[in-house]
């Protein structure tokens, strides 16, 4: 808490620095947009090289996580020199609306990428034992596969039709693929309830043998959900780089475009 | 089904250590050895025949010129009794640093790194042209491994001598291979370097057989027909154990050759004078507990429900309540330190190399004038070697030398103040993850999975990641399945080749690719199965096979991103600080990273 305090402050500081010199440009009556701009591009460029880094971790640049900081705080840091450049105003024109949304794109999924990443490791700590994302595939297969097996073994052993009736109507399609998404990322246990209360509504039907067949199918479904949500939280917290990163090279285009067209029209610079 | 085939239950000498098992003459020649001479078979039990040890446990291997027997800082598992010719080692590092120049890992330069971008190879596990050097043999069969100066190693078959010739047993045809590496040029090396020279039939290595330390020096062959003994710690132990004489003998080469020097690596010895010492040294006794071979349970017991019978499997070495009968310093290894909490043992924490256990409780007797019951248990995790100083002893030669004679047990910053919580300490000692001098540990509450440093990890090692991001948890820790870097690498026991070994310079524990010949030794050895086998491909991608069709393998682990800039990647390249490398017994820079106080 100490470190997000003391690099806060020094990002507030920075920040009412930037404003009082933008100020004192803007009083003494010179362009300040050219000024604040080029901070606006500077600090752009910086949060750039971040990325850069990350692709060359054989050299010695330091430790991504410091970077990570400072592309944290400058981030915030070019979010209020962006308001104080744009007046805080809407732009006029498609090249600038273009511009602006671009950047609104990638400062939002920046911070929502920043937030993602602090609140959901510890979220899926809480929710089961933690699973290797590109592994979860291969789960959900494994799980389909005994939950199929025991449905099988249920007609074959037993003559009973209950359990096979449950996978053939929604355990099949529950272990198919992912499901329920949107739920999980809000945490709710609404759909596994719901198969949980069909599954345990079986038991009466059922002898020994069958009430331990559906005990075991209650533990895939369990382990398929668990899958489920950690399918889903670490699904967002990697797509969040793939608007972030992708908006990041469009905004350095149009920003090109941005300053060679303030250049051509200019009376000559601040 | 239903068929059932009888077979006998294996037996430990169903395997001899050389080709064949020695003969009778050969038996009795060896046994006239001056080391083996004043043994009396009659102290052996029944079921475990002197005869039997020497003809089991015992080969004969001839070396020539050059021939490179044990190497320093190797992990030796036997003892070398010369038998015809005689032998070198090298007395100053500069002989190893001449040998084992391929060793030497000269850093990156910065454009040599970068073009790592491009260079590495879209294959995976293909080493590179210059890399298949282990292909190309001479004249002889010969392998050769390097030739960067004029002094250069090869690596050749040795014979597994026939005993005939040098014992004089007619009915003996034993010949098999083993890989012994050579240096080329013995008369250059010796004349740059300070050796030292050992004659038949003078022995060597019974330290590290016994106690599992690193070979002290490298010792090659220097006659051309060098002909020894080689007795494998096993049967080195049971002789031990059972002649009064070997044992006295080895312990007094111990005390001539390495106590008094072990004994002044501990900071406890600092004020002790020469006299003192010599006392000391005359009273200590060493001692072994716990299985040699721990890692073959421990792998079977790994991820297990830990119910408390962990305890069970482990060595007592003291016991709590017990008379207190002297003061322990771990020579190496591991030691639990535990007291009786309710029905069962509660882990106050771990002793490891250097470490004392029982000075508080001497101290506090000679205060107190009385108790001298120990207030807690010590137990060998895996197997632990222990020099054991009478207490009498230590009271009369050690305590005055102290600066206070209050002061607190050295090992109590393990003991109970670790600032860790019980379960964290119990998972750590557990797993035994406390071998970790560079545990790759993952605050779980941090890590996003984003897989940047396997990545940065591929990038350092030709695009192949040398790491597994999962492990085993407790809390939000993770200790990832990336080689630890061990205090105590049981890895490098039995590496034919030396091919892992300790680095020089930083101690880590390294995997020459070149010389690995893929027998993995280290990987079956490895207790936290952090050593793969891959299958080497070809510039084409396809599986490299020997001359008969098996596919060439080699060992691969982390190496701690040797020769990069920066060291190791995985750990710089964390955005959210969630990987670190970290020594284990560094408990508080852990529990500060895991934010647990």
């Amino acid at each position: 808490m100490q470190k997000i305090f003391r690099n806060s402050l020094i990002t507030v500081i920075a920040i009412v620095i930037m404003y009082a010199v933008y100020w004192l440009y803007d009083t003494s009556l010179r362009d300040v947009r050219f000024f604040d701009g080029w901070v606006l591009s500077g600090g752009i460029v910086f949060l750039v090289l971040f990325n850069i880094r990350k692709k060359l971790p054989m050299m010695p640049f330091g430790r991504a996580a410091i970077w990570m900081q400072l592309h944290l705080y400058v981030g915030y840091f070019v979010v209020a020199v962006f308001l104080m450049h744009t007046k805080m105003s809407l732009p006029d024109s498609i090249l600038e609306w273009a511009l602006w949304s671009v950047f609104i794109l990638v400062a939002l999924s920046g911070i929502a990428g920043a937030y993602l990443s602090r609140t959901t490791p510890a979220r899926l700590e809480q929710h089961s034992e933690r699973v290797i994302f590109e592994r979860i595939p291969a789960f959900r297969v494994d799980l389909a596969e005994e939950a199929e097996a025991l449905a099988i073994d249920s007609v074959d052993q037993a003559g009973s039709l209950t359990i096979s009736n449950l996978y053939v109507n929604t355990l099949h399609g529950f272990f198919r693929r992912p499901r329920n998404f949107l739920l999980h990322l809000r945490s709710s246990s609404r759909p596994l309830n719901r198969i949980q209360g069909e599954i345990d509504s079986l038991r009466q039907y059922l002898d020994d043998a069958g009430k331990e067949r559906l005990a075991k199918i209650k533990d895939l479904v369990q382990a398929k959900d668990n899958l489920d949500f950690h399918y889903a939280h670490q699904g967002v917290l990697k797509a969040w780089l793939f608007i972030h990163v992708p908006a990041t090279y469009g905004l350095i285009v149009l920003i090109i475009a941005h300053v060679a067209i303030m250049y051509a029209y200019s009376s000559g610079g601040p | 089904m239903g068929q059932v085939e009888h077979v006998g239950k294996p037996q430990r000498w169903d395997k001899p250590f050389g080709r064949q098992r020695i003969h009778g003459d050969g038996i009795k020649h060896i046994l006239s050895l001056p080391i083996f001479k004043a043994i009396d078979k009659n102290d052996f039990p029944g079921d475990l025949a002197l005869d039997d040890i020497i003809a089991n446990d015992g080969r004969i291997t001839r070396y020539r010129r050059g021939d490179i027997i044990v190497r320093k800082g190797d992990y030796g598992n036997s003892l070398f009794v010369i038998l015809k010719g005689s032998v070198r080692g090298f007395v100053t590092p500069d002989g190893e640093e001449a040998v084992f120049h391929l060793r030497q890992r000269k850093k990156k330069s910065w454009l040599r790194s970068f073009s790592q971008l491009w260079r590495n190879s879209d294959i995976p596990e293909y080493l590179g042209e210059g890399a298949h050097r282990w292909s190309a043999g001479n004249e002889d069969g010969d392998v050769h491994l390097a030739s960067a100066s004029s002094i250069s190693v090869s690596l050749h078959a040795a014979d597994i001598e026939n005993p005939d010739e040098v014992i004089e047993v007619p009915d003996q045809t034993a010949s098999t291979e083993t890989w012994v590496p050579r240096i080329e040029n013995v008369d250059e090396l010796t004349a740059t370097c300070e050796t030292f020279e050992l004659l038949a039939p003078n022995m060597f290595g019974e330290l590290s057989a016994l106690a599992r330390s690193p070979r002290n020096n490298t010792v090659f062959a220097d006659t051309e027909e060098t002909v020894l003994l080689e007795l494998r710690w096993q049967g080195l132990r049971d002789i031990r154990q059972w002649s009064d004489s070997v044992r006295k003998t080895i312990d007094r080469l111990y005390r001539e050759r390495g106590l008094e020097t072990r004994l002044r690596e501990s900071a406890l010895f600092n004020n002790v004078d020469d006299a003192a010492m010599k006392i000391i040294v005359e009273n200590s006794l060493f001692e072994t507990y716990g299985n040699f071979e721990w890692t073959h349970h421990f792998k079977r017991e790994l991820g297990k429900e830990n119910d408390g019978s962990v305890l069970e499997h482990e060595p007592i070495i003291s016991e709590q309540d017990h008379y207190l009968d002297g003061l322990l310093l771990i020579h190496s290894g591991f030691a639990r330190v535990s007291k009786k909490f309710d029905h069962g043992e509660k882990t106050l924490g771990y002793l490891t190399k250097d470490d004392v256990f029982g000075l508080d409780e001497i101290i506090d007797s000679l205060k107190n004038d009385g108790d001298r019951r120990l207030q807690r248990s010590l137990r060998a995790i895996g197997y632990v070697d222990v020099i054991r100083i009478p207490t009498l002893i230590v009271e009369e030669h050690l305590i005055p030398t102290l600066p206070q004679f209050s002061q607190a047990d050295p090992t109590s910053i393990h003991e109970g103040e670790t600032g860790l919580q019980q379960s964290m300490l119990d998972f750590l000692v557990d797993n035994r993850f406390i071998n970790g001098t560079k545990a790759m540990a993952i605050n779980t509450d941090r890590c996003v999975g984003c897989d940047d440093c396997v990545r940065a990890c591929a990038s350092a090692h030709d695009g192949n990641p040398r790491f597994v991001r999962h492990g085993i948890s407790h809390q939000n820790l993770m200790v990832a399945n990336a080689c630890m870097h061990c205090k105590d690498p049981v890895c490098l026991i039995g590496c034919p080749t030396g091919a892992i070994h300790r680095d020089i310079d930083t101690g880590s524990v390294i995997i020459d690719s070149v010389t690995c010949v893929g027998c993995a030794t280290c990987a079956n050895s490895c207790p936290y199965n952090n050593i793969r086998m891959v299958e080497i491909r070809g510039r084409d991608g396809t599986f490299l096979t020997d001359a008969e069709g098996a596919q060439i393998y080699k060992a691969t682990k982390c190496d701690l991103c040797a020769g990069q800039l920066g060291g190791p990647a995985c750990e710089r390249a964390c955005p959210h600080d969630a990987l670190t490398r970290v020594d284990i017994k560094n408990i508080e820079k852990l529990s500060d990273w895991l934010e647990l106080s």
